[in-house]
Protein backbone atom coordinates (compact mmCIF):
# COMPACT_ATOMS: atom_id res chain seq x y z
CA UNK A 1 0.00 0.00 0.00
CA UNK A 2 1.25 3.42 -0.83
CA UNK A 3 2.11 5.89 1.86
CA UNK A 4 -0.72 8.29 2.60
CA UNK A 5 0.40 11.72 1.60
CA UNK A 6 2.38 10.55 -1.37
CA UNK A 7 -0.62 8.57 -2.55
CA UNK A 8 -2.80 11.68 -2.48
CA UNK A 9 -0.02 13.67 -4.08
CA UNK A 10 0.45 11.15 -6.87
CA UNK A 11 -3.24 11.31 -7.74
CA UNK A 12 -3.40 15.10 -7.46
CA UNK A 13 -0.38 15.35 -9.74
CA UNK A 14 -1.99 13.03 -12.28
CA UNK A 15 -5.01 15.33 -12.33
CA UNK A 16 -3.23 18.63 -12.79
CA UNK A 17 0.34 17.74 -13.85
CA UNK A 18 1.67 20.63 -11.84
CA UNK A 19 3.83 19.68 -8.87
CA UNK A 20 3.30 22.91 -6.93
CA UNK A 21 -0.43 22.90 -7.48
CA UNK A 22 -0.71 19.20 -6.60
CA UNK A 23 1.11 19.84 -3.34
CA UNK A 24 -1.19 22.76 -2.52
CA UNK A 25 -4.29 20.70 -3.29
CA UNK A 26 -3.17 17.85 -1.06
CA UNK A 27 -2.38 20.28 1.72
CA UNK A 28 -5.73 21.98 1.38
CA UNK A 29 -7.56 18.63 1.30
CA UNK A 30 -5.81 17.43 4.44
CA UNK A 31 -6.61 20.59 6.33
CA UNK A 32 -10.24 20.48 5.26
CA UNK A 33 -10.32 16.84 6.24
CA UNK A 34 -9.01 17.58 9.69
CA UNK A 35 -11.58 20.30 10.20
CA UNK A 36 -14.45 18.05 9.18
CA UNK A 37 -13.25 14.76 10.66
CA UNK A 38 -16.32 14.75 12.92
CA UNK A 39 -18.50 14.38 9.83
CA UNK A 40 -16.89 11.09 8.99
CA UNK A 41 -19.38 8.49 10.14
CA UNK A 42 -17.78 5.34 8.91
CA UNK A 43 -14.05 4.80 9.15
CA UNK A 44 -14.25 2.15 6.44
CA UNK A 45 -14.82 4.85 3.83
CA UNK A 46 -11.83 6.99 4.86
CA UNK A 47 -10.12 6.66 1.52
CA UNK A 48 -13.12 7.62 -0.55
CA UNK A 49 -13.83 10.45 1.86
CA UNK A 50 -10.36 11.91 1.65
CA UNK A 51 -10.22 11.63 -2.13
CA UNK A 52 -13.64 13.26 -2.38
CA UNK A 53 -12.26 16.22 -0.43
CA UNK A 54 -9.28 16.32 -2.77
CA UNK A 55 -11.70 16.23 -5.70
CA UNK A 56 -13.63 19.18 -4.26
CA UNK A 57 -10.44 21.17 -3.78
CA UNK A 58 -9.42 20.44 -7.34
CA UNK A 59 -12.82 21.43 -8.68
CA UNK A 60 -12.84 24.64 -6.67
CA UNK A 61 -9.43 25.49 -8.00
CA UNK A 62 -10.49 24.65 -11.51
CA UNK A 63 -13.60 26.78 -11.35
CA UNK A 64 -11.56 29.73 -10.19
CA UNK A 65 -9.25 29.29 -13.15
CA UNK A 66 -11.84 28.39 -15.76
CA UNK A 67 -15.24 29.68 -14.64
CA UNK A 68 -17.00 28.64 -17.83
CA UNK A 69 -15.44 25.29 -18.61
CA UNK A 70 -17.09 21.92 -18.10
CA UNK A 71 -14.70 20.12 -15.83
CA UNK A 72 -15.79 16.65 -16.91
CA UNK A 73 -14.84 17.33 -20.47
CA UNK A 74 -11.85 19.59 -20.07
CA UNK A 75 -8.49 18.47 -21.35
CA UNK A 76 -5.46 20.16 -19.98
CA UNK A 77 -1.90 19.98 -20.99
CA UNK A 78 0.93 19.69 -18.52
CA UNK A 79 2.05 23.19 -17.67
CA UNK A 80 5.08 22.44 -15.58
CA UNK A 81 8.49 22.90 -17.09
CA UNK A 82 9.95 19.97 -18.90
CA UNK A 83 11.59 17.60 -16.52
CA UNK A 84 15.36 17.53 -17.16
CA UNK A 85 15.20 13.77 -16.67
CA UNK A 86 13.10 13.48 -19.79
CA UNK A 87 16.22 13.32 -21.87
CA UNK A 88 16.47 9.68 -20.85
CA UNK A 89 14.56 7.18 -22.92
CA UNK A 90 12.94 5.78 -19.80
CA UNK A 91 11.66 9.20 -18.84
CA UNK A 92 10.49 9.86 -22.36
CA UNK A 93 8.09 6.99 -21.94
CA UNK A 94 6.96 8.42 -18.62
CA UNK A 95 6.45 11.79 -20.28
CA UNK A 96 4.45 10.27 -23.09
CA UNK A 97 2.14 8.47 -20.73
CA UNK A 98 1.63 11.59 -18.63
CA UNK A 99 0.81 13.66 -21.70
CA UNK A 100 -1.64 11.00 -22.81
CA UNK A 101 -3.28 11.11 -19.38
CA UNK A 102 -3.39 14.90 -19.53
CA UNK A 103 -5.18 14.63 -22.85
CA UNK A 104 -8.01 12.58 -21.36
CA UNK A 105 -11.20 14.44 -20.45
CA UNK A 106 -11.10 15.23 -16.74
CA UNK A 107 -13.99 12.90 -15.90
CA UNK A 108 -12.11 9.95 -17.39
CA UNK A 109 -8.76 11.07 -16.03
CA UNK A 110 -10.01 11.16 -12.47
CA UNK A 111 -11.58 7.73 -12.69
CA UNK A 112 -8.59 5.98 -14.24
CA UNK A 113 -6.13 7.53 -11.80
CA UNK A 114 -8.22 6.67 -8.75
CA UNK A 115 -8.60 3.09 -9.92
CA UNK A 116 -5.08 2.50 -11.21
CA UNK A 117 -2.92 4.81 -9.10
CA UNK A 118 -4.84 4.99 -5.83
CA UNK A 119 -6.00 1.38 -6.41
CA UNK A 120 -9.48 2.11 -5.19
CA UNK A 121 -12.48 -0.14 -5.74
CA UNK A 122 -15.09 1.04 -8.24
CA UNK A 123 -17.51 1.72 -5.41
CA UNK A 124 -14.94 3.87 -3.58
CA UNK A 125 -14.11 5.73 -6.77
CA UNK A 126 -17.81 6.37 -7.34
CA UNK A 127 -18.15 7.68 -3.82
CA UNK A 128 -15.06 9.88 -4.05
CA UNK A 129 -16.24 11.50 -7.28
CA UNK A 130 -19.95 11.53 -6.46
CA UNK A 131 -20.92 9.58 -9.57
CA UNK A 132 -22.70 6.23 -10.07
CA UNK A 133 -20.63 3.03 -10.31
CA UNK A 134 -21.92 2.54 -13.86
CA UNK A 135 -20.36 5.87 -14.83
CA UNK A 136 -17.09 4.82 -13.21
CA UNK A 137 -17.11 1.69 -15.35
CA UNK A 138 -17.91 3.40 -18.62
CA UNK A 139 -15.42 6.22 -18.04
CA UNK A 140 -12.71 3.79 -17.03
CA UNK A 141 -13.30 1.67 -20.07
CA UNK A 142 -13.17 4.69 -22.37
CA UNK A 143 -10.15 6.14 -20.59
CA UNK A 144 -8.12 2.97 -21.02
CA UNK A 145 -9.16 2.70 -24.63
CA UNK A 146 -8.16 6.31 -25.36
CA UNK A 147 -4.92 5.96 -23.46
CA UNK A 148 -4.01 2.93 -25.50
CA UNK A 149 -4.77 4.77 -28.73
CA UNK A 150 -2.90 7.88 -27.64
CA UNK A 151 0.13 5.84 -26.73
CA UNK A 152 0.14 4.09 -30.06
CA UNK A 153 0.28 7.38 -31.89
CA UNK A 154 3.63 8.88 -32.77
CA UNK A 155 5.15 10.74 -29.82
CA UNK A 156 4.63 14.47 -29.85
CA UNK A 157 7.53 16.65 -28.75
CA UNK A 158 6.89 18.02 -25.30
CA UNK A 159 7.54 21.65 -26.12
CA UNK A 160 4.86 21.74 -28.75
CA UNK A 161 2.38 20.65 -26.15
CA UNK A 162 3.59 22.93 -23.41
CA UNK A 163 1.69 26.20 -23.53
CA UNK A 164 3.79 27.91 -20.88
CA UNK A 165 7.38 28.61 -21.71
CA UNK A 166 9.90 30.32 -19.52
CA UNK A 167 9.94 34.07 -19.67
CA UNK A 168 12.56 35.38 -22.04
CA UNK A 169 12.12 32.51 -24.46
CA UNK B 1 -15.15 -17.39 -31.21
CA UNK B 2 -16.53 -14.11 -30.03
CA UNK B 3 -18.39 -13.55 -26.79
CA UNK B 4 -21.36 -11.35 -27.64
CA UNK B 5 -22.48 -10.87 -24.03
CA UNK B 6 -19.19 -9.57 -22.75
CA UNK B 7 -18.93 -5.79 -22.54
CA UNK B 8 -15.75 -3.75 -22.48
CA UNK B 9 -16.75 -2.61 -18.99
CA UNK B 10 -16.98 -6.18 -17.78
CA UNK B 11 -13.57 -6.98 -19.19
CA UNK B 12 -12.10 -4.01 -17.33
CA UNK B 13 -13.92 -4.98 -14.15
CA UNK B 14 -12.48 -8.47 -14.50
CA UNK B 15 -8.94 -7.09 -14.71
CA UNK B 16 -9.62 -4.88 -11.69
CA UNK B 17 -11.10 -7.76 -9.73
CA UNK B 18 -14.37 -5.90 -9.31
CA UNK B 19 -16.77 -8.63 -10.39
CA UNK B 20 -18.88 -10.84 -8.18
CA UNK B 21 -18.08 -14.54 -8.06
CA UNK B 22 -20.66 -15.59 -10.65
CA UNK B 23 -19.77 -12.84 -13.14
CA UNK B 24 -16.11 -13.47 -12.63
CA UNK B 25 -16.49 -17.14 -13.48
CA UNK B 26 -18.55 -16.32 -16.56
CA UNK B 27 -16.06 -13.73 -17.82
CA UNK B 28 -13.09 -15.96 -17.08
CA UNK B 29 -14.72 -18.77 -19.01
CA UNK B 30 -15.31 -16.50 -21.99
CA UNK B 31 -11.70 -15.27 -21.87
CA UNK B 32 -10.37 -18.80 -21.70
CA UNK B 33 -12.18 -19.67 -24.88
CA UNK B 34 -11.35 -16.57 -26.90
CA UNK B 35 -7.91 -15.44 -27.95
CA UNK B 36 -9.06 -11.98 -28.92
CA UNK B 37 -10.37 -11.45 -25.39
CA UNK B 38 -7.09 -12.70 -23.98
CA UNK B 39 -5.28 -10.07 -26.01
CA UNK B 40 -7.68 -7.41 -24.80
CA UNK B 41 -7.08 -8.38 -21.17
CA UNK B 42 -3.33 -8.25 -21.77
CA UNK B 43 -3.72 -4.79 -23.34
CA UNK B 44 -5.71 -3.50 -20.39
CA UNK B 45 -3.08 -4.82 -18.00
CA UNK B 46 -0.33 -3.25 -20.06
CA UNK B 47 -2.05 0.14 -20.09
CA UNK B 48 -2.53 -0.15 -16.36
CA UNK B 49 1.10 -0.91 -15.65
CA UNK B 50 2.29 1.87 -17.97
CA UNK B 51 0.09 4.31 -16.10
CA UNK B 52 1.35 3.16 -12.71
CA UNK B 53 4.91 3.35 -13.91
CA UNK B 54 4.42 6.89 -15.23
CA UNK B 55 3.34 8.18 -11.83
CA UNK B 56 5.50 6.07 -9.62
CA UNK B 57 7.80 8.99 -8.97
CA UNK B 58 6.00 12.24 -9.68
CA UNK B 59 8.19 15.35 -9.59
CA UNK B 60 8.39 16.91 -6.17
CA UNK B 61 7.11 20.44 -5.68
CA UNK B 62 9.70 23.15 -5.47
CA UNK B 63 8.84 24.83 -2.24
CA UNK B 64 9.79 28.26 -1.17
CA UNK B 65 10.90 28.61 2.44
CA UNK B 66 7.87 27.83 4.52
CA UNK B 67 6.51 30.47 6.85
CA UNK B 68 5.86 29.33 10.41
CA UNK B 69 2.14 29.38 9.68
CA UNK B 70 2.53 27.23 6.61
CA UNK B 71 4.71 24.90 8.57
CA UNK B 72 2.19 24.43 11.32
CA UNK B 73 -0.47 23.78 8.70
CA UNK B 74 1.78 21.14 7.31
CA UNK B 75 2.09 19.52 10.70
CA UNK B 76 -1.66 19.67 11.12
CA UNK B 77 -2.17 18.03 7.78
CA UNK B 78 0.41 15.38 8.53
CA UNK B 79 -1.30 14.53 11.78
CA UNK B 80 -4.59 14.13 10.01
CA UNK B 81 -3.09 11.84 7.48
CA UNK B 82 -1.48 9.70 10.06
CA UNK B 83 -4.53 9.54 12.22
CA UNK B 84 -6.77 8.75 9.31
CA UNK B 85 -4.92 5.63 8.69
CA UNK B 86 -4.00 5.90 5.13
CA UNK B 87 -0.38 6.23 6.04
CA UNK B 88 0.47 2.64 5.69
CA UNK B 89 2.36 -0.46 5.89
CA UNK B 90 5.76 0.83 5.02
CA UNK B 91 6.17 2.50 8.36
CA UNK B 92 5.28 -0.69 10.05
CA UNK B 93 7.68 -2.67 7.96
CA UNK B 94 10.39 -0.23 8.82
CA UNK B 95 9.66 -0.53 12.49
CA UNK B 96 9.38 -4.27 12.33
CA UNK B 97 12.42 -5.11 10.32
CA UNK B 98 15.94 -3.88 9.81
CA UNK B 99 14.70 -0.47 8.83
CA UNK B 100 13.82 0.13 12.43
CA UNK B 101 16.88 2.21 13.25
CA UNK B 102 16.59 4.11 10.04
CA UNK B 103 13.03 5.05 10.88
CA UNK B 104 13.88 6.18 14.35
CA UNK B 105 16.92 8.15 13.32
CA UNK B 106 14.94 10.44 11.10
CA UNK B 107 12.18 11.02 13.64
CA UNK B 108 12.28 11.64 17.34
CA UNK B 109 11.38 8.66 19.50
CA UNK B 110 7.61 8.65 19.61
CA UNK B 111 5.84 8.85 22.90
CA UNK B 112 4.00 5.76 21.94
CA UNK B 113 2.78 3.74 19.03
CA UNK B 114 -0.84 3.21 18.11
CA UNK B 115 -1.63 0.38 15.73
CA UNK B 116 -4.86 0.27 13.80
CA UNK B 117 -6.68 -2.99 13.13
CA UNK B 118 -9.78 -2.44 11.02
CA UNK B 119 -9.99 -5.58 8.91
CA UNK B 120 -11.37 -8.99 9.69
CA UNK B 121 -8.15 -10.66 8.63
CA UNK B 122 -6.34 -12.99 11.07
CA UNK B 123 -3.14 -12.79 9.02
CA UNK B 124 -3.14 -9.04 9.51
CA UNK B 125 -3.85 -9.45 13.22
CA UNK B 126 -0.79 -11.67 13.54
CA UNK B 127 1.30 -8.98 11.89
CA UNK B 128 -0.17 -6.30 14.16
CA UNK B 129 0.59 -8.37 17.26
CA UNK B 130 4.08 -9.31 16.14
CA UNK B 131 4.85 -5.69 15.37
CA UNK B 132 3.42 -4.39 18.61
CA UNK B 133 5.63 -6.79 20.54
CA UNK B 134 8.65 -5.99 18.39
CA UNK B 135 8.23 -2.29 19.05
CA UNK B 136 8.01 -2.93 22.78
CA UNK B 137 11.15 -5.04 22.65
CA UNK B 138 13.04 -2.71 20.35
CA UNK B 139 12.59 0.24 22.64
CA UNK B 140 13.52 -1.95 25.60
CA UNK B 141 13.84 0.09 28.73
CA UNK B 142 12.31 3.22 27.25
CA UNK B 143 8.82 3.71 28.54
CA UNK B 144 6.93 3.62 25.31
CA UNK B 145 3.22 2.85 25.16
CA UNK B 146 2.13 0.51 22.44
CA UNK B 147 -1.55 0.02 21.81
CA UNK B 148 -3.62 -1.84 19.29
CA UNK B 149 -6.96 -0.23 18.49
CA UNK B 150 -9.46 -2.57 16.83
CA UNK B 151 -12.58 -1.21 15.21
CA UNK B 152 -15.05 -2.06 12.46
CA UNK B 153 -14.51 -5.56 11.09
CA UNK B 154 -11.19 -5.58 12.96
CA UNK B 155 -13.01 -5.89 16.26
CA UNK B 156 -13.26 -9.64 15.61
CA UNK B 157 -9.60 -9.80 16.58
CA UNK B 158 -10.41 -9.11 20.21
CA UNK B 159 -13.29 -11.52 20.62
CA UNK B 160 -13.20 -14.48 22.98
CA UNK B 161 -13.22 -16.87 20.07
CA UNK B 162 -10.48 -15.02 18.17
CA UNK B 163 -7.97 -17.31 16.45
CA UNK B 164 -5.18 -15.10 17.80
CA UNK B 165 -6.19 -15.31 21.48
CA UNK B 166 -2.81 -16.72 22.48
CA UNK B 167 -1.10 -13.87 20.65
CA UNK B 168 -3.28 -11.34 22.45
CA UNK B 169 -2.20 -12.73 25.79
CA UNK B 170 1.47 -12.78 24.84
CA UNK B 171 1.27 -9.20 23.61
CA UNK B 172 -0.50 -8.07 26.73
CA UNK B 173 2.23 -9.77 28.78
CA UNK B 174 4.75 -7.67 26.88
CA UNK B 175 2.85 -4.55 27.86
CA UNK B 176 0.84 -3.99 24.71
CA UNK B 177 -2.56 -2.40 25.34
CA UNK B 178 -5.51 -3.92 23.53
CA UNK B 179 -8.35 -1.49 22.89
CA UNK B 180 -11.77 -2.16 21.43
CA UNK B 181 -13.94 0.46 19.76
CA UNK B 182 -17.09 1.08 21.79
CA UNK B 183 -18.99 2.36 18.76
CA UNK B 184 -18.32 -0.82 16.83
CA UNK B 185 -19.38 -2.88 19.85
CA UNK B 186 -22.65 -1.01 20.05
CA UNK B 187 -23.33 -1.30 16.35
CA UNK B 188 -22.54 -5.01 16.25
CA UNK B 189 -24.27 -5.76 19.57
CA UNK B 190 -21.01 -6.98 21.02
CA UNK B 191 -20.83 -6.98 24.82
CA UNK B 192 -17.79 -6.77 27.04
CA UNK B 193 -18.27 -10.47 27.78
CA UNK B 194 -17.87 -11.30 24.10
CA UNK B 195 -14.38 -9.86 24.16
CA UNK B 196 -11.14 -11.24 25.53
CA UNK B 197 -10.86 -10.30 29.20
CA UNK B 198 -7.55 -8.50 28.59
CA UNK B 199 -9.21 -5.95 26.36
CA UNK B 200 -10.08 -2.39 27.37
CA UNK B 201 -12.88 -0.47 25.69
CA UNK B 202 -12.51 3.07 24.33
CA UNK B 203 -15.54 5.13 23.25
CA UNK B 204 -14.51 5.33 19.58
CA UNK B 205 -11.56 3.66 17.89
CA UNK B 206 -10.91 6.34 15.32
CA UNK B 207 -11.04 9.09 17.92
CA UNK B 208 -8.60 7.17 20.08
CA UNK B 209 -6.19 6.94 17.16
CA UNK B 210 -6.61 10.63 16.42
CA UNK B 211 -6.14 11.56 20.04
CA UNK B 212 -3.02 9.49 20.52
CA UNK B 213 -1.60 10.90 17.35
CA UNK B 214 -2.10 14.43 18.58
CA UNK B 215 -0.27 13.44 21.75
CA UNK B 216 2.76 12.46 19.71
CA UNK B 217 2.20 8.76 19.15
CA UNK B 218 3.37 7.17 15.95
CA UNK B 219 0.61 5.61 13.95
CA UNK B 220 0.99 2.24 12.28
CA UNK B 221 -1.18 0.00 10.22
CA UNK B 222 -0.23 -3.55 9.29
Amino acid sequence: MAQGRSRLYRVAFSWCHDAGLADDLVQEALIKGLKSIHQLKDAAVLDAWLFSILNNCWRDHFRRQHPHADIEEIMELPTNDPNPEETHAESQLVGRVRRAVAALPMGQRQVITLVDLAQMAYSETAEALGIPVGTVMSRLSRARQSLRELLHEAPVPLRVLTPKTRSGQ
Amino acid sequence: MSAPNLSEEELNAFVDDQLGTADRARVLDAINRDEALQRRVAEIRQTQSLLRHAYERPPLPRRTAATPAAWSQKMLAASLLISLGIASGWMLHKLAGNGFNQATQTAATPKGVVIQVSKNDPAEWEVALANARNVRKAYGDKDITVEIVAYGPGLQMLRNDSPVSAGLEAAQQDGVKLLACGNTMRMTHTTRQDLNWLVDVVPAGIVEILQKQSEGYAYLRP
